[in-house]
């Protein structure tokens, strides 16, 4: 008896909670008696409508029409209410605030078709008719928040649209604001499953690739591969765009459109995104200056092979965005910082430093990589590869081969161990991860057991950079939470055992992570990348709202 | 169209030594050089022909070079261009795809990979492949400094300056290239080249700072006093006096740790060199570290470690904070730990004590890394 009264208390005060947080939104959204949200959209949230749904090789927001039905679900709606009994003179007037003029375009519905608000002086005037039959609006964005908090003359990525309601004789009888907001980028981390991979088909990467297609088929994960021909055979993928998305709310859900946010970096592969990513429903982006535009500018660091996204941490519910670099160095363009930067959801972002590498990405020395329902980092350790090499040593097995058959790495274990000034110059990176890895711990607020060090041995390419000298294990093709795909290590062979191998599986399969090897050696690590840098991933957008979080 | 030139030019050096490589290639691959060759005839004229033709004769002669070559006393300028065209030949030899990407190398376009490359890596890695074979090759490239080198007659119209502009800094890559890979092959025969390129103040001073860094990596006997010299001259451009540091971490002698510690205060003066000789301290020490006297390597160990806590004590600029901290993180053991938070309980800069806050931090992690394995 005394559970059953239990139980119906716990029911009862669901209920009325429930019912609660019900009347709060009805009361949010419907206090306004003639500007309102759209029912299906009681977020307020709009796109940047950058797709190209009518196919015409030109963003949808670039013109002042909507482009067909699959446009104007693209638009998010909010309306005038219909008073059919509105004084005959009366009018109204809507208007929208200073920051959010130019950036965006609202549309009302003239009964069969959809045109762009005639604002005068900043202000559409609504007739007496148009008040008594109620008009429904449109909005588009015609570009991402500019930054991430009100700032006069620039865009946080919030319209706040207003309604006054005049008799006839002008005196203002009502005013009513309303509030919309623009979906940020949203970057995918890798926690999250891959729906597509990419990679380009170059004249010499043919082993790579048929490594790679067997384990996407094996796991029936669908790829694309990119005509090298037609981009002058640049291979580095990762490097020339990053997939998001944006998403707005329908009903209650989330509605997504993958847009492909295209690096400033001017590589045969800068038209790619364009050319061949934009698509209906696929949108488009641009930020940052090329190098072309600032001969100055280092343009490795510009690459997007240098930036990611972390997993859902604590305080970035959608993950945080990273990128190498180091002030007063080597860095990314300013303006394509301060775009990341006002993605609100995924910022303050965070810079690491990278600049001691000669190519100068994150990806070559740390990644993402998903356990359970959380992450764990997989980390670079020349300290590990040295290890594995001592152990095989101690076994009276220094004359091992490492790098079988790769002209210029191949060498034995006791070689590298004896070269002094290669395995001091390698502590010195260790040195350098070491630090690297107590930054991310506390901007991060992670603990050492979020590491997960596999083993990279790093060379001097000149002036003191650093190139992986082993193929780099961390710089991997994260495919989905039971599968990875890492460059073939090449390593120590022991009784027909790959030492690397098996210290990278021993690290690795028991997070439940299955790892594929794939050979970029000749096609890839010779020229400075790996797997991750070859290729690029659209994943499932994160299922937590934006617009609920930040 | 700039763009397009640079391909060209780059193209142009490329095919002379496919052509060279010919006889050896399978029919098709030779079939598709001939295309390209055919191409290039075409958009190049008479002049690369010319090229093509010096290139295709040196292929004949690369061997009787070589062995000339070997022997120092037919080091002589008259040489040099052959010499310079044999390497090219050698390098197509032992790794193609390296001479036809060089320009995939990430993020760069041609004309950027020209204007901002660092030395290649994979031709200091050919190069040290190759050896002692390659040696005499190097050091003639070196002993002319490419002064008539040429990959084609052809500078197209209105691009003269930036061609040539272009030309110097390929040879500054190519220059440091090779002086890094005679320091890694240790070869004691350049050693007079190297010196005298350190001294040579007319020379680009990340060459001669590169050079000062192999005239220790060879490490003859002098070398210590030699880089001295530079390193604790005030005059001296920086970038050498941070490449003597080097060079004198490479060494890593007894001698040299003396040498770096008795100018520590010379050093202290400019932030940059203050850097090197951080970094310095760290890679000595870290070099003698598996010595098999060990109670030397600790005691070397010591007085690095003691010099570097005193440089974080007094604070300064970032970049050498951060040196002298990484530094530390490479030379810490669990003493260490307990001098870092004296540190920190005593000193009133709050850089200073953030930093070895951090470094404390880092150094637990490395140990209990350590520790775990």
């Amino acid at each position: 008896m005394r559970k059953t009264l239990i139980l119906l208390l716990i029911v009862l005060l669901v209920f009325f909670s429930a019912a609660g947080c019900g009347r709060k939104k009805k009361k949010k959204s419907s206090g306004n008696q003639y500007l309102q949200l759209a029912t299906e959209n009681l977020s307020g949230t709009f796109y940047n409508n950058n797709d190209d749904d009518d196919n015409n090789n030109t963003l949808d927001n670039a013109d002042t029409s909507i482009n067909g039905t699959s446009d104007e679900a693209d638009l998010s709606e909010f309306k005038i209410v219909a008073h059919p009994k509105i004084a005959s003179n009366w009018t109204g007037e809507l208007s929208l605030d200073a920051d959010s003029s130019g950036k965006v375009r609202l549309f009302y519905n003239t009964g069969a078709n959809w045109s762009v608000v005639p604002f005068t002086g900043g202000i559409y005037t609504l007739s007496t008719a148009q008040l008594q039959t109620g008009v429904r609006f449109k909005i588009e964005a015609l570009t991402y928040q500019e930054v991430k908090t009100v700032t006069s003359g620039k865009w946080c990525g919030k319209v706040e649209i207003q309604f006054v309601l005049k008799d006839g004789a002008g005196n203002v009888k009502r005013t009513e604001k309303l509030q919309m907001r623009v979906s940020p980028y949203i970057m995918t981390p890798n926690t999250q499953p891959a729906q597509m991979v990419y990679f380009v088909a170059t004249s010499d990467n043919s082993t790579f690739r048929n490594e790679l297609k067997a384990v996407l088929n094996s796991l029936g994960i669908p790829f694309i591969e990119v005509n090298g021909g037609s981009y002058s055979d640049d291979r580095w993928l990762q490097d020339s765009h990053e997939i998001g998305y944006s998403s707005v709310e329908r009903s209650g859900t989330q509605v997504t459109m993958p847009v492909v946010l295209r690096a400033p970096r001017n590589r045969p592969l800068i038209n790619y995104p364009f050319n061949e990513l934009l698509n209906p429903d696929f949108g488009y982006t641009v930020y940052g200056t090329t190098s072309l535009d600032t001969p100055n500018e280092d343009a490795s660091m510009n690459s997007f092979g240098n930036l990611e996204v972390t997993p859902p941490i604590s305080g970035y519910p959608l993950g945080r965005i990273y990128y190498g670099g180091k002030e007063g160095f080597r860095r990314m363009d300013a303006n394509l910082r301060a775009f990341l930067g006002a993605q609100i959801t995924q910022a303050d972002c965070l810079e690491v430093d990278s600049s001691w590498l000669a190519v100068g990405h994150v990806d070559e020395f740390m990644m993402f990589i998903p356990y359970k329902n959380s992450f764990k980092i997989a980390y670079a350790s020349p300290r590990l590869a040295k290890n594995i090499l001592q152990s095989l040593k101690d076994a009276g097995k220094g004359s091992t081969i490492i790098h079988q058959g790769k002209t210029g790495y191949q060498t034995t274990v006791d070689s590298v161990l004896n070269d002094s000034t290669f395995m001091a110059y390698n502590d010195s990176c260790q040195a350098k991860l070491d630090s690297i890895k107590t930054f991310l711990k506390s901007q991060l607020k992670l603990s050492d057991g979020h590491f997960v060090e596999l083993p990279v041995l790093f060379e001097d390419y000149g002036g003191g950079y650093a190139v992986a000298w082993t193929a780099g294990a961390v710089n991997m093709l994260v495919l989905n939470s039971q599968n990875v795909v890492v460059p073939k290590q090449f390593g120590p062979q022991d009784g027909g055992v790959d030492k690397f191998h098996e210290f990278i599986n021993s690290k690795l399969q028991p997070l439940g992570l299955t790892v594929h090897y794939v050979d970029c050696w000749d096609s890839y690590h010779v020229y400075m990348g790996e797997i991750h840098c070859g290729t690029n991933v659209k994943r499932q957008p994160l299922s937590t709202l934006w617009w609920k979080v930040r | 169209m700039k763009g397009l030139m640079f391909v060209l030019f780059l193209f142009a050096f490329v095919l002379g030594s496919a052509c060279a490589f010919c006889e050896e290639l399978d029919d098709s691959i030779k079939e598709e050089v001939n295309k390209k060759l055919s191409e290039m005839q075409e958009k190049t004229g008479k002049e690369y022909v010319a090229v093509r033709d010096r290139l295709i004769n040196m292929e004949a002669a690369i061997t009787e070079y070589l062995e000339k070559l070997a022997d120092e006393k037919n080091w002589t300028s008259e040489n040099w261009r052959n010499a310079f065209c044999a390497a090219t030949v050698l390098l197509w030899r032992r790794n193609r795809p390296l001479c036809e990407n060089c320009y995939n190398l990430k993020g760069l376009k041609p004309e950027e990979y020209l204007k901002r490359r660092l030395p290649e890596p994979n031709v200091i890695r050919e190069l040290c492949g190759l050896g002692k074979e390659a040696v005499p090759i190097m050091l003639e490239i070196l002993e002319k400094t490419f002064s008539l080198y040429r990959f084609t007659e052809v500078v197209p119209e209105g691009f003269e300056g930036e061609v040539n502009s272009l030309r110097s800094m390929e040879q500054k890559a190519l220059k440091l290239g090779i002086i890094i890979a005679l320091g890694r092959l240790k070869e004691k025969r350049a050693n007079y080249f190297l010196t005298e390129m350190v001294k040579r103040r007319g020379e680009d001073s990340d060459v001669r700072a590169a050079a000062a860094e192999s005239v220790g990596m060879v490490g003859v006997e002098g070398a210590v006093s030699f880089l001295c010299r530079f390193f604790s001259a005030d005059d001296e451009d920086d970038r050498v006096r941070c490449g003597a540091a080097l060079g004198l971490a490479a060494i890593a002698s007894e001698e040299a740790l003396d040498a770096l510690l008795e100018n520590l205060k010379k050093a202290e003066e400019k932030p940059s060199v203050r850097r090197s000789v951080a970094k310095a301290l760290g890679l000595l020490a870290s070099t003698w570290r598996p010595a098999p006297d060990t109670e030397k390597a600790e005691a070397m160990r010591l007085r690095a470690e003691e010099a570097l806590l005193l440089l974080l004590e007094k604070g300064g600029e970032k970049g050498v904070l951060e040196e002298v901290s990484l530094s530390l993180v490479m030379l810490s053991n669990r003493q260490t730990l307990d001098k870092l938070k004296n540190i920190v309980e005593t000193t009133e800069d709050a850089n200073v004590k953030q930093r070895t806050t951090d470094l404390i931090e880092t150094i637990k992690s490395r140990l209990s890394s350590d520790t775990n394995k």
